[in-house]
């Protein structure tokens, strides 16, 4: 049995590394086929393009421009970090928050009618944004423990990011400086660059996304509720049979996801960033960088890094590409999918490792 | 077995499966007319055998020639249109459909029109008349028995005109009645001339309803024997690799005062849409094994969720040594004495390690947390203490997997931890099921230890020889009441069927014998 588990790992890392590998090479042939048909050269020249113009600066990423582009991704990593820490924290539940760019956006909303409509304190905001976000998570919770299905998220995620959009759009026209946050009510920022996209500060926000997965770690490890909460995750059965109620731990999972959500884009909001990362793109990656790390909350600091490395890099890409369409495509396509394809093939692992399934008398 | 040109002929293939989807290296040989026993212990390797016959796991590389010609098996539709046809109970059924539907399934093209059903229908019910099988066409297929839904997928096979019937464990969840009932006709297919293949454990069934009998034990085809020239020990001898012994003996012990006391205990509705329980009361007492038998779908692990506190119940209490615990959830009732051994090996989170399986029901427990806080070192220190004291040797330690683990010790574990906390009575749903001879006999004495404590068992179980062996008491739910009681010494185990099944009900004995 046990070799049996170590085979089934094996083909799972080797079938992960194969996808790694494949990665790059995929993107390089549609980067050369985009070359070609773009620039109509020949094959060697398309090749050299994508190579220069499209896959080196990729991989390059946020290191292109030193400190500069470097303290870009750190603010941008900051608030997928948080979004990432909340769909991953549902996940270790087994539970696949896909509402996560609705509470995402209301966070934005709380976060931006506080600071630009009313003027209040930037951490008056903050809290707000928290708030709001948690309680659109519950919202999602509840309609998750009445109908079991994500399907229903999907259509009160796109209802709530309408209305968000709409709420925007209305008050910001009748808001004197067109909806900007002042300075004052911003984050205070630990730096600031210059120009275009490098000009995202590194906000304290980022400091807490920093600490958010190592406390989100602790307690899952060492808490009964973050043990409940994984036992939930593990297997539902044995987690109600050892007396966890499920709903009760649906709801709080979701509502402590949609805080973690608000207060991304609360952070990304007053950072000056809520132009930078919309709510789908937000969600998206977010969704990606937490499958990428298996639902694990250290990992998402990575995964969310690398997602902002690969934006940052999709941005200095060079004529024929879209940097804007590639960071899209990248980090909102192909991440999670990649993500979803890794946790399909270790479910699979592991319901072969438990054998088949049979029929409740 | 004579020489000659076999309806079937399996080979070992070129490619062994994998440790857990054995029996590739069986060589099969089926011959038109005669009835064959697939014989072999759990996970000896019969229903990989299965799989491979009716065309899945095409990539394993089985070798199959049918009539002495060599046939690939690409799929179930290739193994389908070669005349070979899979009679599995479990399979899952669409059960909305009904069951003239599902004979129907995959038989022909598209939905048949009123002109086509009504020529299959009078084709059915000939065929029923030719097999002497009973069903309802118009009930839903999910509401029927088990041994109504095999009868009606056993009518899809012949509706198909299938040349090699294969039957995956036919009489697994039947009473004995309804096996009998199977094996007769299998019979009479094979007196039609088809070749009759069907996997099972038990050496008796091979030996009362096979002419021909292979025998698998891990995998490896052990020996084609004819039914005549063998015995059924000796069969058991070739399946296990060792004598029979004689199931743990059951002591005479007094039954003491009631442990459990459950008065007009009703459910609305199951886990995932269950069978409801309806005003269900019984009795545990100490230093008894309650057997509480009936077929799937009957409700019984319906009615062992809300003894567990896992489901609440909508009528009723219940009482565990005259104190009421209706209102307590499943962690509650676990820590006033209430003992769950789930149904399949759902008491332990594959996913998580030894020790925090262990601490599943001890999570109120100061000796493994603090404020909330889990104390490691200790959890770490009792996780030890589990695995020695129960012998659990396929856990390495603490920090290991249930996945390492056989059936038989898992289920060994969870009976392990619910009795290390003061339990005074146990619920087991289908403890035995899926287990191999050695961890059946095991698991056996880890119940009449159990029992021998004076702590008091309920026993959930489909089988009802099983209720017969161990039981002191046996009640019967069938439809989510109770519908008879019985001693082990004043009743048989076809008796027990025939309530089962729902063709006898205590107190209304006259109105069926009538009938």
């Amino acid at each position: 049995m046990r070799n049996e588990r170590l085979a089934v790992i094996w083909r799972v890392m080797w079938r992960a590394a194969v996808c790694l590998a494949a990665v790059p090479a995929v993107s390089f042939a549609v980067m050369t086929a985009l070359a070609l048909i773009r620039e109509g050269a020949g094959l060697p020249d398309a090749a050299g393009i994508a190579l220069r113009q499209g896959l080196l600066p990729l991989i390059r990423g946020g290191f292109g421009a030193g400190a500069e582009s470097l303290r870009a991704v750190i603010a941008e990593a900051g608030v997928l970090m948080l979004m990432a820490l909340s769909v991953a924290l549902c996940l270790r539940a087994g539970l696949l928050n896909v509402g996560a760019p609705g509470q995402y956006a209301v966070g934005v909303c709380a976060a931006w009618m506080c600071a630009a409509v009313w003027e209040l304190p930037w951490f008056v905001s903050v809290a707000a944004s928290a708030a709001a976000g948690a309680l659109a998570g519950a919202l999602f919770g509840w309609m998750r423990r009445r109908s079991g299905s994500a399907a229903a998220d999907v259509l009160l995620d796109a209802l709530i990011l309408c209305a968000v959009y709409a709420v925007i759009q209305r008050v910001s026209a009748q808001t004197a400086g067109g909806g900007a946050i002042p300075e004052a009510r911003q984050i205070p920022a630990l730096g600031k660059g210059t120009d275009g996209y490098l000009a995202r500060p590194v906000t304290w926000g980022v400091l807490a996304a920093l600490i958010g997965p190592l406390v989100l770690w602790t307690v899952e490890k060492f808490h009964i509720w973050g043990y409940g909460m994984r036992l939930m995750g593990a297997s539902g059965p044995a987690a109600e049979y050892a007396g966890v109620n499920r709903k009760r731990m649906t709801v709080l999972c979701m509502t402590l996801s949609g805080l973690l959500a608000g207060l991304g884009g609360g952070s990304g909001a007053l950072s000056g960033m809520a132009q930078g990362i919309s709510a789908a793109e937000a969600g998206l990656d977010g969704l990606g960088a937490a499958l990428l790390a298996g639902g694990h909350p250290l990992g998402v600091l990575l995964s969310s890094a690398a997602a902002a490395h690969l934006r940052g890099g999709c941005r200095r890409m060079g004529a024929p590409y879209d940097g804007g369409l590639a960071a899209w495509l990248i980090c909102g396509g192909l991440m999670p999918l990649c993500g979803w394809t890794l946790r399909v093939w270790r479910m699979k692992a592991e319901r072969r490792l438990r054998g088949k399934k049979e029929e409740a008398p | 077995m004579s020489e000659g040109v076999y309806a079937l002929e399996m080979l070992r293939g070129n490619r062994g499966f994998s440790a857990e989807q054995k029996g590739m290296c069986a060589a099969l040989q089926l011959k038109n007319g005669r009835v064959h026993a697939l014989l072999g212990d759990c996970g000896a390797g019969k229903s990989a055998v299965a799989d491979a016959l009716c065309g899945l796991h095409p990539e394993k590389g089985a070798r199959i020639m049918l009539q002495g010609r060599e046939k690939r098996l690409r799929s179930p539709a290739a193994a389908r249109a070669s005349g070979i046809a899979l009679v599995r109970l479990r399979t899952q059924i669409a059960p909305s459909m009904t069951v003239m539907q599902h004979i129907l399934l995959g038989a022909g093209r598209g939905v048949p029109g009123p002109m086509r059903r009504k020529k299959a229908r009078r084709r059915i019910e000939a065929l029923m008349e030719q097999y002497d099988l009973t069903v309802d066409l118009k009930a839903r297929i999910g509401a029927v028995s088990a041994g109504m839904r095999e009868e009606a997928s056993v009518l899809r096979v012949l509706y198909r005109d299938s040349d090699i019937v294969v039957f995956d464990e036919p009489a697994a969840d039947l009473t004995p009645q309804e096996a009998d009932r199977m094996f007769r006709c299998m019979r009479k297919m094979a007196a039609a001339g088809k070749a009759v293949l069907f996997t099972t454990r038990k050496p008796e069934e091979a030996m009362s309803a096979a002419d021909d009998c292979t025998v698998l034990r891990d995998g490896m085809l052990m020996k084609a024997v004819p039914v005549p020239e063998t015995d059924a020990e000796a069969l058991y001898r070739l399946m296990t690799g060792q004598d029979r012994q004689p199931l743990p003996e059951k002591k005479e012990i007094a039954a003491g005062s009631v442990v459990l006391e459950v008065r007009d205990a009703s459910v609305r509705r199951g886990k995932r849409r269950g069978q409801p329980v309806k005003s269900v009361s019984l009795e545990a007492r100490a230093g008894e094994i309650l057997c509480v038998a009936g077929q799937r779908g009957s409700g019984l692990t319906t009615l062992a969720d809300a003894l567990a506190g896992v489901i609440p119940l909508s009528g009723g209490r219940i009482r565990l040594n005259g104190e009421n615990i209706t209102a307590l959830d499943a962690l509650e009732r676990a820590e006033e004495g209430v003992g769950y051994l789930p149904w399949r090996d759902h008491g332990l989170a594959a996913g998580l390690s030894m020790t925090e399986n262990m601490m599943m029901k001890r999570t109120g427990d100061p000796a493994v947390q603090d404020s909330g806080w889990i104390r490691g070192r200790n959890a770490r220190a009792l996780t030890w203490q589990w695995l020695d004291h129960y012998r659990l040797s396929d856990a390495d330690g603490p920090a290991s997997s249930p996945r390492c683990m056989s059936r038989g010790q898992r289920q060994r574990a969870v009976l392990g931890r619910e009795m290390d906390r003061g339990t005074q009575v146990l619920l087991a749903t289908l403890p035995l099921t899926g287990l191999n001879e050695t961890e059946r006999r095991d698991m056996i004495s880890l119940l009449m230890a159990v029992r021998e404590s004076r702590r008091a068992v309920i026993l959930f179980t489909t089988d009802a020889e099983e209720a017969m062996a161990l039981g002191d008491r046996i009640v019967v739910l069938r439809g989510g009441e109770i519908v008879g009681e019985f001693h082990p010494e004043a009743a048989s185990a076809r008796e027990v069927g025939l309530y089962m099944t729902g063709d006898r009900r205590q107190g209304m004995e006259d109105y069926f014998d009538e009938e």
